[in-house]
């Protein structure tokens, strides 16, 4: 069977293994009696004091700030105080105590009582979250069993509704974390974007606990210090963005873009209703917050990126800039504005119905003259125009990476047309896209961002948060000439006559310049009367023509441009003038 | 001997009843004995509950029973002709393990077959040493000492060595080398090689310490020189560990009394560290009686390779009884801080079904080898 040298090599070489298995073998049993025999004693102590309650060492949460350093939004200390059920003597004098100490209304009171009967007895209710030092120190000194308190951040929001769709706030994640009840995540907008660069890294308290789970010390060795989050600078003046939320707040719905032409720096972001997230940890924020759902006018919408408006008479500008550009026209040229211009079956109208009389480039922008602009689009195209309007910033998105539901709104052309609505494109849409309406859709952001590169002629992009790279921004190569027939025409318009003229300014000499539109959403009009959800009052609101106003300054050398969008307040004289008050501003602070 | 031949000439004729016969129940009782402990154990670790780790560990335990009888009683021949396939699927499974595998704790050694995660490093060990056993049962001792002879033996170490060490899976990979070098050592490879391979392994220490090692598993060789160097991150596993098992004194401080592992300060108490356990809650007692078991089984297996009159049954019988010893010192020499822990589990005793199955396999194969050790077998397995 086997071969004997083989069987022989076995036997003898086996003897190794043996041997082996044996010495290894006592080694283990050696190391063993060591520690459970001879050092038992060292072992048993260190396991009696060396059970762990591990507490978590809550980081402040970064701060984001404006853009001259001082903080938008911060965290304060404070604490919290809960109850014990299963460590109180008596539960519900525990309450009443509390109550009367930390001055609990009726409402809390009945929660916590409520919180207590459902949950289970070991589990801590919150009694108080925003508990200052002073009301601590004396429930403390009463020293009851059955409070716990526990010390972290809260958030403040210096700006308040100013700006919140986008700041953001900060809440309890999905899944709390029980060693942790101050772990807060950011919920919505830059506090959750940036949440990972704000939150910091939790640092650890090891209590060493004996056998029945009381608190005798410290296991230093283990402590480790909290990494405080880092700050986030934002491009936000905040006077600016003040001035900007209360000149809208003057009107129902709105929204409006403050930016710095040579930087992209938006110096101010707002859309209205807007929210206070201070007040969502109050006794009554569910309330508030089932009240901001229901509003029709979304508060939680940030309008200014995210509403798509048909941008009527602004989107002129376009319109001129690209039958300058293409010779279609001389700026001297003249056409004849008799209030109504004729074209295929249908009749145009202009706005002023006297009409206008001849018009050249200039005066057409002043009195914003449709039947000029009518016959311009016709002339030049909608290819024409929709090339200008994508080198002008339309149809793109410049928050994406920020503002998850920015829209990108439409420019439409001959495709477009055909793909979206399965129709055709005729003349006429070329004539009414002329006066920024039809098919066109646009966003605050994107008509400030058109100026902003119109008084530059570089390709500007609007920027929000101050470490994103600044790059010195490329030629956008239109002729000069162009630009300056163009912003003449812009300057008139806040001049006596002008549309605007109700909004001209003039701070140490320094003008504003700028064009008003006014357009109408009647899709969303139509569909709403179909659905007849809404009241009478509301669908008289919702009908009126939006407002809009982009205006620039100092005209001599621009360096700020404003949008303004006034929802539904129709004509575009609001909008012009919260733009005059917040443009007032940036020239007199010079932001 | 010439009866004995003529009573068992052929293996296909041997009868179920001749079979159970040469049951050798003194490999089969220490087995059952450790499975049944460690559902103790596990139940305990589940803080005196079925569910998570008990319930499901009897289960596997059941399967393993399965398979552990399907390969006592097959036909040994079965596996003369299968070993060199069976090596090759547990081959391709490492392969797929690298590409498609799950990670855990920055290794990646799972592959998810959809109802089951299953680990094939475990298994690659009992199918090399088939293929070892396989390869060298008909060599005669001149062709043993000549080193062309090891070569191929040499690629079927390297190729999963190889990948198992990247994945990064340093105690299975160190495991396989070490039944590598006992294989060739027992089989009669001569001396002066093994002289040589210590040499160059010395010689080759930095290289790998340097070039090809993760840095959890250098902190881990770190800590193990000095515990204090991060008691927080490494260090705590082990110095919990040493507490817990310290702690359990000569008598243990009583079954689902053990406060370090109960109060969930034991990380990996149901796997790697289930032996810890042990010993916090059956004291000095209980850890050692384990050992004494784990021997008995030890010296049954090498006494079956000692008995066993084929070549390949015997070098079979020997592989898993270096295999399971290796696990076993390795995985207690880690959970008591002589070794640095390198993720072995406890044969037999951890929870897991890839380390259990894959044992229980090995051990079916050597009952088989057992029960067919008059057998006289050609290398086409007939």
């Amino acid at each position: 069977m086997i071969d004997k040298e083989v069987a022989h090599l076995f036997d003898r070489r086996s003897a190794l293994f043996l041997t082996g298995g044996a010495v290894l073998t006592s080694v283990l049993v050696l190391r063993m009696l060591q520690m459970q025999v001879f050092n038992y004693r060292d072992y048993l102590k260190k396991s009696e004091n060396n059970s762990f309650r591990i507490q978590i060492n809550m980081p402040p949460r970064g701060k984001i700030l404006s853009n001259d350093g001082s903080a938008i939004s911060r965290d304060t200390p404070i604490y919290r105080i809960y109850i014990v059920p299963e460590e109180a003597e008596d539960v519900d004098a525990l309450v009443d105590m509390v109550a009367i100490e930390l001055k609990l209304t009726e409402k809390r009171i009945k929660k916590i009582r409520e919180k207590i009967a459902k949950q289970p007895k070991f589990q801590p209710v919150l009694v108080s979250q925003n508990t200052d030092w002073n009301k601590l120190a004396k429930i403390q000194a009463k020293n009851l069993p059955g409070l716990r308190v526990a010390s972290g951040y809260s958030r403040i929001y210096e700006m308040g509704p100013a700006g919140a769709q986008f700041f953001g706030y900060v809440g309890e994640p999905a899944k709390p974390i029980a060693a942790a009840p101050f772990y807060t995540t950011g919920i919505t907008g830059l506090e959750k974007r940036y949440n990972n660069d704000l939150a910091g890294i939790p640092g650890q308290t090891v209590m060493i606990t004996n056998a029945v789970g009381r608190v005798t010390g410290e296991d230093k060795s283990q402590f480790v210090d909290a990494t405080p989050g880092q700050n986030l600078q934002t491009t936000i003046n905040k006077n600016v963005q003040r001035v900007m939320y209360d000149a809208l707040t003057t009107y129902r719905s709105g929204c409006g873009i403050a930016m710095n032409v040579e930087t992209g720096d938006i110096l101010a972001m707002v859309s209205t209703p807007s929210f206070d997230p201070n007040m969502f940890t109050g006794d009554d924020g569910e309330e508030y917050i089932a009240s901001l759902r229901s509003d029709i006018a979304k508060p939680f919408m940030n309008k200014a990126v995210e509403g798509l408006y048909p941008p009527g008479s602004t989107f002129k500008i376009v319109v001129a800039l690209a039958a300058l550009e293409s010779g279609a026209i001389s700026p001297t040229q003249h056409i004849f504005c008799p209030g109504h211009w004729d074209y295929g079956d249908r009749r145009y109208h202009c706005w002023e119905h006297k009409g206008h009389g001849y018009v050249n480039m200039v005066l057409a922008l002043k009195h914003s003259c449709d039947i000029y602009f009518y016959q311009l689009a016709l002339k030049i195209g909608i290819d024409a125009i929709k090339r200008m309007a994508v080198k002008l910033g339309f149809t793109e998105k410049y928050m994406g990476d920020i503002i998850a539901r920015e829209m990108p709104g439409v420019i439409p052309d001959k495709k477009w047309k055909e793909k979206n609505i399965g129709a055709a494109w005729v003349n006429g849409d070329t004539v009414i896209s002329g006066i920024g309406q039809g098919f066109i859709l646009t966003n605050c952001l994107q008509l400030a961002t058109m100026l902003a590169r119109v008084t530059t002629n570089r390709v500007v992009r609007p920027r929000l948060i101050l470490s994103d790279k600044t790059s010195n921004f490329p030629s956008l190569k239109l002729n000069e000439q162009n630009i300056k027939t163009v912003l003449t025409g812009l300057e008139e318009v806040t001049k006596p006559g002008g549309t605007a003229s109700g909004s001209a300014i003039n701070v140490n000499k320094m003008h504003m310049g700028g064009k008003t539109g006014t357009s109408q959403v009647r899709s969303i009009s139509k569909a709403e009367r179909k659905t007849g959800v809404l009241t009478n009052e509301q669908l008289k609101w919702n009908m009126r023509n939006h407002g809009l106003f982009v205006g620039y300054a100092p005209t001599t050398k621009p360096k700020y441009v404003v949008c303004v969008i006034t929802e539904h307040s129709g004509g575009s004289g609001p909008a012009a003038k919260t733009a005059a008050a917040v443009m007032r501003e940036l020239l007199k602070t010079g932001a | 001997m010439q009866v004995q031949q003529t009573r068992v000439s052929n293996a296909n004729m041997m009868r179920m009843s001749e079979k159970m016969s040469r049951f050798s129940w003194a490999l089969f009782t220490p087995m059952c004995i450790v499975l049944a402990l460690s559902i103790v154990v596990l139940y305990s670790a589940g803080h005196g509950s079925w569910q998570p780790f008990a319930l499901s560990q009897l289960i596997k335990i059941m399967v393993g029973l399965v398979v552990f009888f399907f390969a006592a009683f097959s036909n040994i021949k079965t596996w003369i002709k299968s070993a060199y396939a069976i090596y090759a699927i547990a081959l391709i499974m490492i392969i797929l393990v690298t590409f498609v595998g799950h990670s855990g704790m920055g290794a990646q050694r799972w592959l998810n077959l959809g109802f089951i995660h299953i680990q094939p490093s475990e298994f690659i060990k009992i199918a090399f040493v088939m293929a070892l056993a396989r390869y060298f049962a008909w060599m005669n001792s001149t062709e043993l000492t000549q080193i062309k002879n090891y070569i191929i033996p040499i690629f079927l170490l390297l190729v999963p060595f190889g990948l198992i060490a990247a994945q990064p899976d340093l105690g299975t990979a160190l495991s396989l080398g070490l039944i590598t070098v006992g294989m060739f050592y027992i089989v009669g490879a001569p001396k002066k090689w093994f002289l040589i391979a210590i040499i160059l392994g010395v010689l080759a220490a930095p290289a790998v310490w340097f070039g090809g090692m993760h840095d959890y598993q250098r902190n881990r060789i770190i800590t193990f020189i000095n515990p204090d160097f991060d008691a927080r991150g490494v260090g705590y596993q082990i110095n919990q560990a040493k507490i817990a098992f310290g702690s359990g004194g000569v008598l243990g401080k009583g079954y689902m009394h053990g406060s370090q592992s109960q109060q969930s300060f034991l990380p990996e108490k149901q796997t790697d560290f289930i032996y810890t356990m042990l010993g916090e809650e059956f004291g000095f007692i209980g850890a050692f009686s384990l050992i004494l078991i784990y021997s008995w089984i030890v010296i049954v297996l090498f006494w079956c390779a000692k008995t066993c009159r084929n070549r390949f049954g015997q070098l079979m019988c020997f592989g898993f009884m270096l295999n399971f010893f290796i696990y076993y010192f390795i995985n207690i020499s880690m959970v008591l801080g002589l070794m640095p822990t390198v993720g072995v589990p406890l044969p037999l005793m951890s929870f897991g079904g890839s380390s259990l199955l894959s044992i229980m396999f090995g051990f079916g194969l050597a009952q088989n080898a057992h029960i067919h050790k008059d057998q006289q077998l050609s290398a086409k397995g007939s």
